[in-house]
């Protein structure tokens, strides 16, 4: 069992940070896309949050509080933490080696998936356009694993990403859609004093790296999980 | 392989001489001559379409298809684009990209729900507020980054309770504002504006850098020419014991009143359906303040309650609450509030209670039935005057409690007594914080003094009286800092703490031979203290270590009184072994405050029964506790296990005594060293079902005590062993639909050393089904109840409720049912202390309550 155990510490500088707002069902997240020179990284500011506060004795009674809160009131939205597909993921981009990395967390214990850059084989529709937070976008499709995404882009913005997994188109994706299942859309950007693109692991948890085919088989096994669990569908079909 | 480099060059050949393409290949550096990856390059054909793209490989080249006569255009953020013209046999390109800011146009957000201004968020109610929401808090817990606790109001952002509550830039409210969250009608409101990095004191704005967030409600402009309200109502019927209500009401009325430099809240609610309405007008700031020592309640009487029953299930209430609250400006820098919480609380309750006594010779048992009443009044009223100025801060907060409780308990059967008690408590506090800057030296003072008292009476029979009267008073100074040294970070907190008690008791009625009724004493002590904190944060351990040192001089007026130097050290470590497996251990040695509420010379009557006894002892109970849990998951397959053992062993330099003398029961201390140890563990496991979405968990809690007790001056000790144990077992069959079963076990019982074992055991079942149906649904619940009153008898009892919910555009309606099989009470025993008792409560009976919420 390969054990990876790094401490939260910056990897470099960024020079922009866009914030994505996901919904998927009856679920909301806030992620933050974070660009550096040579990688950059895909979380949810709510999990980064959480994972902060957590890892200190005090302040993590404020999170517990909330899980409580939520789970004794699952019929009332307003207590419902932000949650979705890919909620619980810290995603890598590394541009010089090539590589994609997840750090996933499934029920506290954590795993790392490390594979090659993820590409989509995109088909650019230029005549369909769209204005996101005042930027001109172009719609693109493709088929990723399983699911079929819609995605509007910006050349205005010239880097090759997107949300989660998604890029290489020849501008930042700012709108990304799975009918009925989820949508992504950029809800702010900022390029002055942004935060360095961090590895952030501040609850020293230790990652156990597994093949991709193998965690997605075992996760979606509903005996997996404890009672009382919602199962949100994941992001990868195959 | 040789045939397909053919096929390639063929195609490649065809492809170019179709349409003249050519393949564009190079390299991208910046300006320092460092490879560029991740570099877009666009293909714009002549007729500036885009024609193809790629991106820079990781070592900075690229390749890219192109006709002759397209142009590239090179484009990075950070870097300004550099334009190329196609030209047919181009060789390969090295294109150097120079620095340019990255200019992204000033982005304006369409959607209009949130603008953010420097620290200053603005949130749009209407963006976020839809047909289900009636009150602010309803929509701001919508909002991005807010929570909302909705029994309460209180409100968090970004999971810290915010630190101020602002209306129209006025702090009305302080810290009872869940009123205002959970009453103020979303409609009215324009926005919520969420501070952050708030400081509220401006003079400490250089100095200090706060993370806290304040709220500040802006109205609608609609809103500030009128009264802005919002209402509530309910009726129903229900069965109910002889002397309480049968007809069930409930109304809530609000009313808000801003004009540009005075404010006016008032509200009103009213129920007799079993909710506790109080609850929304404690203060939710600074709840340690409350948590100071306290003056004990001696006298108490015995209120029919049954424990493992939930309180709305017995709740016999007729409340009444008012609050107002006004605000004024007075000059730019200050402002003064004035508050005032009105609550009225009559209660009731029935039941009875067998009461066994161990005892050497022969036990002693006390069984009758009880008739409880009760009124309280509660007026809470608040000055307070701020002064907020960048040169200085002053903040002072002049506050009275007031309570007045009566209460009157019959109880027949082995003894018949009428007792009625008055338990007024009258607390006046004053809170100071004054901050001044001198140059670049802040010097601060917080201090916290509080007076109390408590002509306390209570009359068994008409023949005998007990009066008692304690004044009390209390400050507590101090200040704190913290300093983090790479992964070290130490903190510390200074202060100074005294307390002062009076204390006059005078019973009446009591048999000459029993000892001293009468005494008139006081207490006080001084304290200074100071509590460090060092934390060592590694990889995969986490150390932390704190040492608070306490020197008190205590001083009792019959005595000369005492010194004691005290240090309560503890450590805890934790392991992260795998990712699976997870370990703590925990050590601490800790020196238990001393109980000031002991020092008093004579007896003092707790109700027709119980008389306590004080005791002028200066040591101090001592604990050595060790613990050690384990964390194992294997999250994948659906296992997770905790299990967790403590071991703690108690030195007492006193002994709790019991002595019978006639128709009383003396309770006191004896200065006779008693170790007490325990044993406590706890398991938790869960495991995931292949069936049905069905999920099984497992939870147990097992506490073995040895500890002794004196009895009619010879020690009796006894042994205690407490098990609870819950299986819960859930099924989802379709979406949105689902079934829960648990079944929870407890076992306790008490070994005397020369005496019969006695044990209980109890049986909790409770199933819940959900079915969701459009904009209806269906909650059905049931509880039944397996509890063992005596070795061969138990007692049955079965809940059910059924709730029928509706939503529309401007009423909700709710329609519930409870108690469907109008049980009439709940029984349970329970031991501890030497003592077996059985207790009974009526609860509340069928009832049917129809809720409208009407939203304007």
């Amino acid at each position: 069992m390969a054990l990876m155990a790094q401490q939260t510490h910056v990897l470099e500088p960024s020079i922009m940070e866009v914030a994505y707002h996901e919904i998927s069902g009856k679920y909301n997240d806030d992620y933050a896309l974070r660009v550096g020179k040579s990688m950059s990284q895909y979380f949810s500011y709510h999990k980064l949050r959480d994972d902060s506060l957590s890892s200190n004795a005090q302040t993590s009674m404020v999170i517990l509080q909330e899980m409580l809160d939520e789970a004794n009131n699952r019929n009332d939205a307003s207590k419902q933490r932000a949650s979705g597909p890919d909620h619980g993921d810290y995603f890598y981009r590394s541009q010089a080696n090539n590589t994609f990395d997840t750090y996933t967390s499934f029920m506290g214990q954590g795993y790392k998936i490390t594979e090659p850059m993820p590409v989509q084989d995109w088909n650019i529709v230029t005549d369909s356009t769209r204005q996101i937070l005042g930027y001109h976008c172009c719609m693109a499709t493709t088929t990723f694993r399983g699911r079929q995404w819609t995605v509007y882009y910006t050349e205005d913005i010239p880097v090759p990403l997107g949300p989660w997994k998604l890029g290489g188109l020849p501008g930042l994706i700012m709108f990304a859609e799975v009918k009925g299942f989820i949508t992504i859309e950029a809800s702010d950007i900022k390029t002055k004093s942004t935060s360095p693109v961090t590895f952030y692991n501040f609850l020293n948890k230790k990652y156990e790296a597994i093949q991709r085919d193998v965690y997605i088989k075992e996760r979606s096994n509903p005996k997996a999980y404890p009672k009382n669990t919602i199962v949100i569908p994941q992001m990868e079909l195959q | 392989m040789k045939m397909l480099k053919i096929i390639c060059l063929l195609i490649f050949l065809s492809a170019l001489s179709v349409s003249a393409q050519t393949v564009v290949t190079g390299k991208v550096i910046d300006d320092h001559g460092e490879s560029l990856s991740s570099v877009i390059i666009k293909r714009y054909t002549q007729g500036h379409k885009l024609g193809g793209y790629a991106s820079s490989a990781s070592d900075g080249s690229f390749s890219i298809k192109a006709e002759a006569g397209d142009s590239l255009i090179f484009s990075m953020l950070g870097f300004k684009n550099q334009h190329i013209v196609v030209s047919s046999n181009m060789k390969p390109l090295t294109i150097r990209m120079s620095d340019g800011a990255i200019e992204l146009r000033e982005v304006k957000v369409k959607s209009d729900k949130v603008h953010e201004h420097g620290d200053t968020i603005s949130y749009i109610v209407g963006a976020y507020a839809n047909g289900n929401d009636r009150s602010i808090g309803d929509v701001i817990a919508k909002m991005p980054g807010f929570d909302v606790d909705k029994s309460t109001g209180k409100i968090s952002y970004e999971g810290k309770p915010i630190s101020k509550f602002y209306i129209e830039g006025l702090d009305m409210l302080g810290g009872k504002y869940g009123t205002a969250t959970n009453t103020l009608p979303q409609g009215e409101v324009g926005s919520v504006q969420v501070l952050r990095n708030h400081q509220p004191i401006r003079v400490l704005e250089d100095f200090t850098f706060t993370d806290d967030a304040a709220v500040n409600i802006k109205m609608k402009s609609s809103a500030k020419t009128h009264w802005v309200t919002s209402w509530k109502a309910g009726g129903g019927y229900g069965s109910a014991h002889d002397g309480y209500d049968k007809g069930r009401w409930l109304f809530e009325g609000f009313g808000l009143r801003l004009k540009s430099d005075l404010q006016t809240m008032l509200t009103y609610k009213t129920n007799n359906t079993g909710t506790d309405v109080s609850r929304e007008s404690t203060n939710l700031f600074c709840l340690d303040e409350l948590m100071g020592e306290q003056p004990k309640s001696f006298i108490k009487l015995s209120v029919p309650t049954a424990s493992g029953l939930s309180r709305e299930r017995s709740l016999l209430n007729r409340s009444h609450t008012f609050t107002a609250n006004v605000m004024k400006r007075i000059s730019e820098d200050s402002q003064i509030n004035f508050q005032l919480v009105y609550n009225n609380e009559r209660d009731k309750a029935w039941g009875s209670q067998r009461t066994e006594y161990v005892l050497m010779d022969g036990n002693r048992i006390i069984n009758n039935d009880l008739s409880w009443r009760s009124n309280s009044n509660n007026l809470y009223a608040l000055l307070k005057y701020e002064h907020n100025s960048a040169k200085s801060y002053l903040r002072n907060s002049l506050s009275s409690d007031m309570t007045w409780l009566s209460q009157h308990l019959s109880e027949t059967g082995t003894y018949s007594h009428a007792q009625h008690s008055l338990l007024p408590v009258f607390d006046f506090r004053d809170n100071l914080y004054v901050i001044r800057r001198y140059g670049n030296t802040l010097v601060s003072f917080y201090s916290n003094n509080s007076v109390q008292r408590r002509p306390q009476h209570l009359y068994v029979d008409s023949t005998k009286r007990q009066n008692l009267l304690q004044r009390f008073y209390s400050t507590d100074t101090y200040a704190s800092g913290g300093w983090k040294l790479g992964l070290l970070s130490l903190s510390m907190k200074f202060g100074v703490k005294g307390l002062l008690r009076y204390l006059t008791a005078n019973a009446y009625g009591l048999p000459d031979s029993i000892g001293t009724t009468t005494g008139k004493s006081h207490f006080g002590y001084a304290k200074l203290y100071a509590s460090p904190q060092l934390e060592y944060n590694a990889n995969d351990f986490k150390l932390s270590l704190s040492a608070p040192v306490e020197s008190s001089h205590y001083k009792y007026s019959e005595d000369t009184g005492r010194n004691r130097l005290d240090i309560s050290p503890s450590l805890h470590i934790r392991w992260d072994a795998t990712s699976r497996i997870t370990m703590n251990v925990h050590g601490s040695y800790s020196v238990e405050p001393l109980d000031f509420n002991r020092f008093y010379g004579s007896l003092i009557m707790q109700d027709y029964l119980y008389l306590n006894q004080g005791y002028a002892g200066y040591d101090v109970a001592k604990s050595k506790t060790v613990s050690y849990s384990l964390f194992y998951r294997n999250s994948l397959k659906g296992t997770h296990f905790m299990g967790r053992v403590s071991r703690s062993f108690d030195t007492t330099p006193y002994t709790l005594s019991r002595e019978f003398s006639g128709e009383y029961i003396i309770i006191g201390t004896i200065p006779v060293k008693t170790n007490s140890n325990s044993w406590n563990s706890t398991l938790m496991y869960q495991q995931g079902l292949p069936f049905l979405n069905g999920k099984f968990s497992l939870r147990g809690l097992y506490s073995h005590t040895d500890s002794k007790m004196y009895q009619d001056g010879s020690v009796s000790p006894a042994k205690y062993n407490a098990l609870s144990t819950k299986a819960s077992l859930y099924l989802s069959p379709y979406t949105d639909m689902s079934i829960d079963y648990s079944v929870q076990y407890a076992y306790d019982d008490m070994l005397p050393e020369n005496g019969n074992k006695s044990s209980f055991n109890n049986w909790q079942h409770t199933a819940k089904i959900i079915i969701p149906a459009g904009k209806l649904r269906f909650t059905l619940k049931g509880e039944y109840d397996h509890n063992q009153l005596m070795p061969s008898k138990y007692k049955d009892i079965f809940f059910a409720d059924a709730i029928i919910g509706l939503t529309s555009r401007h009423i909700d309606y709710e329609l519930g049912l409870s108690n469907l099989l109008n049980e009439k009470s709940y029984v349970r025993s329970t031991v501890a202390n030497l003592t077996k008792m059985r207790s009974e409560t009526i609860l509340r009976g069928r009832e049917l309550l129809l809720t409208l919420v009407y939203k304007p």
